[in-house]
């Protein structure tokens, strides 16, 4: 090799060595000016519905709170990434948060999931994990840095339990899809069913990519329940399937959980959604704040479903100003956990709420409302009336 | 050696008679346990097993001529269904998942080029070269080709007035219909040669026709959708027969394998649903209703409007094909290169252009079955590879290479997976379809109705 073939190769090397040190150093001067926070909802996958909806709510928080003069006088960033619904690839994004942001808060993710998937990770590592709509029951057992204010699914499942039971249902057919999130509805809710002495006629689980539902539902339907049950994690296959029982000709009462009254999954069901009733968290219509938040985000984004869950992902995020306010540092995820739990909050989705020693969300209640006919929904109603309280006891 | 097969012809027969009997007399014994269901479940396997026997019959009519598995074919299937959900995004929930990608019209506008260069060459080039030069020739059909192109972009780009932007082809192609008709009357009924006048006439008709119905067609409701299948499976034909002309010929030629021509088609239908995921992500997306979305209560049971035109489709498909392959030069030629290729190269079939045909042919039963299980239903990217298979079990169990076997396979291996998992949970019902396969493979691989 000549001497001058040398120079050049090595020409590249120190430039990129050059690039890679300015680039560390641009690195630390910008951590000066800004809080860095991560971001984790399924943008696409099963709850690409919610899960876009929810990185919508915490965007339009933080750019709020930026507008507002941000946090200390710094900015908040968000740096997001893609969760899709699933363990696998919820873990994958946690890595690059952590390890490649190296950021120490993580707000998400959206499927329970992908919340139980990374919760062990963020534990071991003493990295906040703080999710608005994962409610699996097992994640209030994931941790001391793992919190959410989205409300146990343990409660929805107990209110749907008993709102069956109480609406005169003896026995009940069940078609659940195989996530952890849809699973948990489906044992929490039967559990509670048949302590109240109801009976299970049939059972049909389906792979999320089930497109054809019929084989499963004429089934269900044969088993003669009074009612049947539908927990799923997509609003597509929700809806699919509650379109597909109109389309088998039953005419009798179905459940479901939040998943199955998404805009969505009403928009795919049609008529046959109509009179569907479910335990549901659901804005309060005289907290200014969550309205005030929704009708915002009607303004700034065309698409809203779940709008409980716009309340409390935007929560989040003045939750996290909060703390990052008093602790001062996003790499502190401590002084993070220690402010949660010290904390009391009055928010979109409820005035006076707080976390309890599990890091779950305390005094925020669940409804059950009813599908309204098709030509009676609106964008303001959801699509939805509330009927009342859920009684979760 | 002729004993032991005759031994294991007569096992199998004698295994084939003793499962046939268990079975009937398991399915005959829940009719009568429970006939509501029964009768629902046979609803659900016709409805499901009509879509099997399109896909079965396409994947038949190839196989039977190239004696390749293609598995680009399964990508016709979920490329019909992604059609009609990209040309119809707009309508479907509310436009929430609209999706127009120029990228992706112009790569299919391309494909229409290259392909009505070829045909245009194929059909003329030996008719017009006395008249003109090479370079005329070639520059007029590349005129021609590129307009095509741009008509097909213009199309795909603004699919919101398929009514208005199909006018001109709906015009084209009921005039051609017409000549064509009106030519074959003329010479079977009066002389050969039809006289200019009647054919400019009968031109004439055909655009007039042609501009009523473009006319009706922006009044009726629903008729963009009916106009995206059309688009949908032409341009899946289009797909078919561009990778066949500019693909397999030469792969063929170097490569005398099936099983090289497998992994190289399995890596097109992977390509196919890894783009199909790109353009449109990964989860499940519902059609627009056709037929208003009724549903038929028939001895209390259900069927969907949707599932009796599809069951009609099937039908009319099969008699189509077996008028096309029994009645017609073209079936004949057809047959002649699925017994011996080189033989009927050698007798002056031009092999090429008739296989690329049946590619095109094979490609839009693919892309029907596919739309309509989408419809039925609901579309995601891995359908594809899903009806190729059952449509692959289909023809295993009708008798692989026969027609007649496709459409009782298909029917068949629809009421087969709704009865199998009437005692076992829904998600077997995979499972059901390939053990069946694999008894068929293994005991009777000629299949019901075995090719002669």
């Amino acid at each position: 090799m000549t001497r001058a073939r040398i120079f050049w190769l090595s020409v590249p090397i120190v430039l990129a060595t050059i690039a890679l040190f300015t680039a560390c150093g641009g690195g630390d001067s910008t951590e000066q000016d800004v809080y860095r926070v991560g971001v984790m909802e399924s943008l696409t996958g099963l709850g690409e519905t919610y899960g876009t909806v929810a990185n919508n709510a915490k965007q339009m928080a933080a750019d709020e709170i930026n507008a507002a003069g941000g946090i200390n006088g710094r900015k908040l960033e968000l740096v997001v990434e893609d969760s899709k619904c699933n363990a696998q690839d919820a873990i994958a994004a946690y890595h690059k948060l952590t390890d490649v942001e190296d950021v120490k808060i993580v707000l998400g993710p959206s499927c329970s999931a992908s919340m139980l998937g990374v919760a062990p990770l963020a534990e071991k590592d003493g990295n906040i994990l703080f999710s608005g709509v994962a409610v699996h029951p097992d994640i209030a057992h994931a941790g001391d840095y793992i919190f959410r204010n989205s409300i146990n699914g343990e409660k929805n499942g107990t209110g749907l339990g008993n709102l069956m039971w109480e609406e005169g249902i003896k026995s009940v057919a069940t078609l659940s899809e195989s996530t952890d999130y849809a699973e948990g509805a489906r044992l929490t809710t039967t559990e509670q069913f048949k302590k109240r002495g109801g009976e299970v006629t049939a059972e049909e689980r389906y792979p999320s990519d089930t497109t054809d539902f019929r084989a499963l539902l004429t089934k269900l339907i044969s088993s003669n329940p009074d009612a049947i049950f539908i927990a799923a994690q997509a609003e597509f296959s929700g809806g699919t399937a509650i379109k597909q029982l109109g389309e088998l000709g039953y005419q009798g009462p179905i459940y479901g959980e939040i998943v199955a009254v998404g805009w969505t999954a009403l928009e795919i069901a049609g008529d046959a959604a109509t009179g569907v009733k479910a335990v549901i968290a659901v804005l309060d219509p005289n907290n200014e704040k969550g309205q005030e938040v929704v009708t915002k985000f009607k303004e700034r984004f065309d698409y809203i479903t779940l709008a409980w869950y716009v309340g409390s992902t935007y929560d989040d995020i003045y939750i996290t100003a909060e703390c990052l306010k008093q602790t001062g540092d996003d790499q502190d995820a401590d002084g993070f956990r220690d402010c949660l739990y010290d904390l009391t909050w009055n928010g979109a989705v409820g005035d006076g709420y707080s976390f309890d020693e599990q890091g779950e969300v305390t005094n925020l209640a669940l409804s059950v409302v009813e599908v309204l006919p098709i030509e009676e929904r609106t964008e303001d109603n959801q699509g939805y009336r509330v009927l009342g309280p859920a009684s979760i006891e | 050696m002729t004993d032991v097969r005759s031994y294991i012809s007569n096992r199998s027969n004698a295994l084939a008679v003793v499962l046939v009997t268990l079975v009937v007399a398991y399915i005959a014994w829940k009719i009568t346990e429970s006939p509501n269901q029964a009768l629902q479940f046979a609803f659900n396997g016709v409805s499901v097993g009509a879509v099997y026997a399109l896909v079965a019959m396409g994947f038949t009519i190839v196989y039977s001529t190239v004696w390749f598995f293609d598995m680009y074919y399964g990508a016709a299937a979920a490329l019909g269904a992604y059609g009609v959900f990209y040309l119809r995004s707009s309508e479907t929930l509310g436009g929430l998942y609209e999706v127009n990608n120029p990228v992706v019209n112009g790569i299919f506008s391309l494909v229409v080029v290259g392909v009505v260069f070829w045909a245009l060459h194929t059909a003329l080039y030996y008719r017009l070269r006395d008249r003109y030069s090479d370079t005329v020739l070639r520059i007029g059909f590349g005129v021609v080709a590129l307009l095509a192109g741009a008509y097909i972009d213009i199309v795909l780009t603004r699919p919101e007035s398929l009514h208005i932007t199909l006018g001109p082809a709906i015009a084209i192609l009921i005039a051609v219909g017409l000549v064509w008709i009106g030519r074959a009357v003329y010479a079977k009924f009066i002389s050969s040669g039809t006289p200019r006048a009647l054919t400019i006439a009968l031109v004439a008709i055909g655009i007039a026709l042609g501009i009523s119905a473009a006319i009706w067609f922006s009044d009726t409701p629903g008729s963009k959708l009916y106009l995206s299948w059309a688009v949908s499976c032409f341009l899946a034909g289009t797909v078919s027969l561009a990778l066949y002309r500019g693909l397999y010929v030469f792969m063929r030629e170097r490569a005398r394998s099936p099983l090289v021509m497998l992994v190289a088609t399995l890596g097109i239908l992977l390509a196919f649903s890894a783009l199909i995921v790109i353009v449109f992500e990964s989860t499940p997306r519902p059609l627009p209703e056709p037929f208003g979305g009724g549903a038929h209560e028939i001895g209390g049971a259900n069927i969907k409007t949707l599932n009796i035109f599809t069951i009609a489709v099937a039908i009319i498909g099969f008699l189509g094909l077996l008028w096309l392959l029994k009645m017609t030069t073209f079936g004949r030629t057809v047959r002649a290169i699925g017994d011996d290729e080189e033989v009927a190269q050698v007798v002056g079939i031009n092999t090429t252009v008739i296989v690329a045909m049946v590619f095109f042919i094979g490609a839009v039963f693919a892309a029907l079955g596919g739309l309509l299980s989408g419809h039925d239903t609901a579309i995601q990217p891995r359908m594809g590879l899903l009806l190729l298979l059952k449509g692959w079990i289909a023809s295993v169990v009708g008798g692989i290479g026969n027609l007649h076997g496709a459409i009782l396979g298909g029917f068949l291996l629809g009421m087969l997976e709704q009865f199998g998992i009437w005692d076992l949970a829904g998600e077997w019902r995979d499972v059901v379809s390939f053990v069946v396969l694999i008894m068929f493979l293994s005991f009777w691989p000629a299949g019901i109705l075995p090719r002669k």
